[in-house]
């Protein structure tokens, strides 16, 4: 057992975009945090969506409140996370199995939450993006974008560490620990050191953790009525489409497509599942043909167009305090203090609400860590402040290698801390994302990152279209530099492969299957990693 | 144009069964697209690596009578096997592609990540866990090339060192390599193999020379990054030199295709490169004539056809959401029947898809609506049954059936 020395004012469970936020706006007002993350950041439902920047024009007609928030936090996130941005702007198109006239409600609804929206004639949306479905009947035009979720969490986690805050990963929270009615710190499972015990004492612990925070509110007694609700979703080898393309009707299955780096997105499904599936969510056929049948709809090069991977990731949906039978499921924000609402002093839940209104969620939870700790004084800056690597530079000189370009797209103006005086450090370990020795050396040395799966969501190693045939073996070895683990690393490029396959299992015909067996065959029989023994999967 | 023999693919068993007709003085016609799993091969051959419990085999003859009934091996039968798998030693010998091992022992060949596997057969130029425990003392240096980001010594040098053998590790830079690296995705095996030719190679041995100069091994492990054999660098290096595979692009293995290419037209064969099969003319249960995209209309006719395109990688084969499919001559297949039981979670384990391919009678003649083409046969990765990539056979399946339908022609 290890007992942290410090004494926290919070500690923010969850390495999602929702926890790193509020461990940074945490930070930023002056409290000593700690951040915890069971797995590796971005592990849960913030690396598992669309990655689509909402104008909240999707809401519109049916929660106005969310479709606000959306709007409003859109327009901040335009200007502190430019990095993780892409304006691609947004069409939503009418089919002509679509009833036109959905149309003119659609756009009041928009107007009325302070979305732009404006009718366009088919013939120009066709024009502005030619993959759409050419026989649309009606489009309008919306300020939906792509936002990188990866980069946008280790912004903030980033931040959040450069204003004091401690950060542990592969930590999970498998008790409390209390005085009478008050949470008074928690107990973690170090996965990196065999399960060690390690203790951490704070004023206030903030669950953060997504869908996992209904049975981390179980395990303190408390209770958050909160429904799984799986998305599945395909990623696609190249960018078909450059503007985000939605259909104008009610929200339904598969009706967004979103491009983002040099894939494209088509989701999403939307299901109930049981709590013990959340931690093994699998793509199944159905959902594939969903999802294609109706993604074409959108774009019809979809039928033609290879799919890279499945994924599946899981929203916390959470029932209102007054209907515990989830019928009413709100996607709006919920913050609760305990202490009010369950007499346990010392513990927030901040849950619900989506990617978008991330910053929002962690204000609201900030507020309330700085009312319980009497420090209501200090005022948020999260809406104006930057993020790192969003900063405007004064520095234009520009990048002239090609993994220069790609990770100042990655890292911003934190790209500068990457290593490139010389040709050894700007080898490229990844040609399809073009990540360069030195930015794995960096993502290393400063975010977080002790394994491949580490490396690929603070990099894209290994995301594009070959899917890691060669840069994984060649990461690892870095790693291995590092830490001389030569054992796990072997296993974890086994485990990288093996994830890999997951994603291309629901999928897995034609060109993916060639280089499924193709990866076996390199992987299996050449390299011998089918002798390693299977272990437990890479988090 | 007319031949005797067409074959499709130029992959290890198209080569072998062109190779072994040419060279009975048939008029063969060679059918490639140009792409080669035999580019990736690190220069060692599996006959029957690990049996179907996926445990390591010592005596790949013996362990071939546990194989499934479906098995190709089987089909060839075991009194042929042993015969076949020499004539295939003598066949590569013949092409300038010189090997040890046998298929009476396996050996241990040196994985690129450092695995010890067993093999059939090793280029003899390679280091195996065998040649090195031969040395006089458990001792060598591994050099690595600066920037070259495919080879791992330490990777192979954990694995030596449980096994006794002390390794040192080097890095060898110098003028040509540095001038290489300049572009920041040129550092590649091919790439080093083109430019270490003539004047740079001997530079590159006396930078080698240099980089292990202090150290007291009398080996030095090469990455196999060069065409050179290693007498060349002998000499300069004053050591016994062995090379390592990569990962990726082999040289190794792109100069066992070119050798063989080039065996098989020695012997009087007609390679049609860069051809893809698009269509077939069939009379009753014949093969008449086959068509390639870039001889229009002009078929190529021949009294017998061998298939030898390869499994989904190779795209003698192809799946469709629905079924698994070969998309040229609309043979047969046998695959699992449904998508759902294509797959297992370890990419590694056994996947039953990967089993599917071509059905063939015991003859190995490829079925077509359920009655074997008569002078149609299928050779390697194509064939149903062969669960290559689980048994470490993948070599062996492509040599012996191929020979084994060469030989049915010959007759």
């Amino acid at each position: 057992m290890k007992q942290l020395d410090k004494h926290y004012d919070v500690i923010v469970i969850g390495g999602g975009a929702t926890g790193a936020g509020t461990a940074r706006d945490c930070a930023l007002r002056g409290l000593n945090v700690l951040l915890v993350e069971r797995f590796d950041f971005t592990h849960g439902a913030t690396g598992r969506n669309h990655g689509l920047l909402h104008s909240g024009a999707r809401y519109a007609v049916t929660d106005r409140e969310s479709a606000t928030e959306c709007i409003e936090e859109n327009m901040i996130l335009r200007r502190i996370a430019s990095n993780c941005v892409e304006e691609t702007g947004g069409l939503f198109i009418t089919l002509p199995e679509d009833a036109l006239g959905y149309q003119k409600t659609f756009i009041d609804s928009c107007l009325a939450a302070g979305i732009e929206a404006e009718a366009i004639d088919p013939a120009l949306a066709r024009r502005l993006e030619p993959s759409v479905n050419p026989s649309l009947i009606g489009a309008v035009k919306v300020p939906d974008g792509a936002i990188d979720p990866f980069r946008l969490t280790m912004a903030n986690v980033t931040d959040a560490r450069m204003h004091g805050a401690d950060i542990l990963t592969y930590h999970e929270v498998t008790d409390y620990i209390r005085t009478g009615n008050r949470i008074e710190g928690v107990v973690m499972r170090n996965h990196r050191s065999g399960g060690e015990e390690v203790r951490a004492t704070a004023d206030v612990v903030v669950n953060a953790a997504g869908i996992w925070g209904h049975l981390l509110a179980e395990k303190a007694g408390v209770s958050v009525k909160m429904f799984p609700a799986k998305g599945s979703l395909l990623v696609f080898g190249h960018r078909v489409n450059n503007i985000v393309i939605n259909r104008c009707r009610k929200p339904a299955n598969a009706d967004i497509l979103v491009p983002g780096d040099t894939v494209c997105v088509i989701g999403t499904t939307s299901d109930r599942v049981p709590f013990d599936s959340v931690d093994r969510m699998e793509v199944t056929p159905d959902e594939v043909d969903v999802l294609l049948r109706e993604g074409t709809m959108l774009a019809p090069s979809l039928a033609t167009t290879r799919i890279l991977r499945a994924y599946a990731g899981v929203r916390p949906l959470v029932a209102s305090d007054d209907d515990p039978s989830g019928r009413s499921i709100s996607r709006g924000i919920v913050c609760l203090d305990h202490a009010q609402r369950d007499g346990l002093e010392g513990f927030i839940t901040i849950t619900g609400g989506k990617l978008m209104t991330y910053r929002l969620m962690a204000e609201w939870a900030t507020d309330m860590v700085c009312r319980k700790l009497g420090r209501e004084g200090v005022k948020c800056v999260t809406a104006e402040r930057p993020l790192p690597g969003s900063e405007k530079s004064e520095d234009t000189a520009k990048p002239a290698t090609a993994g220069g370009k790609a990770s100042a797209g990655r890292h911003g103006t934190l790209a500068a801390n990457i290593a490139s005086a010389n040709e050894l450090d700007r080898a490229l370990v990844c040609e399809c994302e073009e990540v360069s020795v030195g930015e794995i050396e960096y993502a290393i040395k400063n975010l977080h990152a002790d394994n491949l799966l580490n490396l690929r969501r603070r990099t894209r190693l290994g995301m594009g279209t070959c899917q890691g045939q060669l840069c994984v073996c060649r990461a690892a070895a870095i790693l291995e530099k590092h830490d001389s683990c030569t054992e796990r690393h072997l296993q974890g490029i086994r485990s990288f492969v093996n994830e890999r396959w997951k994603g291309m299992r629901p999928v897995a015909w034609g060109d993916n299957l060639a280089e499924a067996q193709f990866m076996a065959w390199m992987y299996g029989s050449v390299a011998g990693l089918d002798s390693l023994n299977p272990t437990e999967e890479m988090k | 144009m007319k031949f005797e023999t067409i074959v499709t693919g130029a992959g290890l068993a198209g080569l072998t069964a062109a190779i072994r007709l040419a060279e009975a003085e048939q008029k063969v016609g060679l059918i490639s697209a140009g792409h080669s799993a035999l580019h990736f091969c690190t220069g060692s051959f599996g006959l029957l690596g690990f049996d179907s419990a996926h445990k390591a085999v010592e005596h790949p003859i013996e362990a071939l009578a546990d194989l499934a009934d479906a098995h190709p091996y089987k089909k060839i039968g075991g009194a042929s096997l042993e015969g076949l798998a020499d004539e295939a030693v003598a066949l590569l010998n013949r092409a300038g592609v010189k090997t040890a091992g046998s298929a009476r022992e396996n050996h241990t060949r040196i994985s690129p990540l450092g695995v010890l596997r067993p093999a059939w057969l090793t280029l003899e130029n390679m280091a195996t866990l065998e040649a090195l425990k031969s040395l006089k003392r458990p001792h060598v240096v591994i050099a690595g090339i600066a920037g070259f980001l495919d080879f791992y010594p330490r990777f192979i040098a954990a694995t030596l060192e449980k096994e006794g053998i002390k390794c040192d590790i080097v890095t060898v830079d110098n003028a040509d390599l540095r001038n290489l690296r300049k572009s920041e995705s040129e550092m590649r095996s091919a790439n080093i193999a083109r430019v270490l030719r003539g004047e740079a190679l001997v530079h590159f041995a006396e930078s080698v020379y240099d980089a292990v100069s202090t150290s007291e091994p009398e080996a030095v492990i090469l990455p196999a990054v060069v065409e050179a054999a290693p007498a060349v660098f002998e000499g300069i290096v004053g050591r016994k030199v062995l090379f390592a595979p990569t990962v990726g692009v082999s040289v190794p293995g792109i100069e066992i295709h070119s050798r063989l290419i080039h065996r098989f037209t020695e012997a009087g064969g007609r390679l049609l490169n860069g051809h893809r099969v698009t269509g077939a003319d069939f009379d009753g249960d014949r093969l008449t004539a086959v068509y390639t995209d870039r001889l229009d209309d002009d078929a190529l006719y021949a009294d017998n056809f061998i298939f030898a395109a390869g499994s989904f990688f190779g795209r003698g084969l192809t799946a469709t959401p629905d079924e698994v499919i070969e998309p040229v001559f609309g043979l047969d297949t046998a695959a699992p029947a449904e998508r759902d039981g294509w797959f297992t979670a370890d990419l590694f384990g056994v996947q039953p898809v990967m089993n599917a391919g071509v059905a063939v009678d015991d003859s190995f003649r490829a079925m077509r609506s359920g009655v074997p083409v008569r002078n149609l046969y299928a050779a390697g990765a194509c064939i149903a049954g062969a669960d290559s990539l689980h048994n470490d056979s993948g070599a062996g399946v492509a040599m012996l059936t191929a020979l084994a339908v060469a030989d049915k022609i010959i007759k």
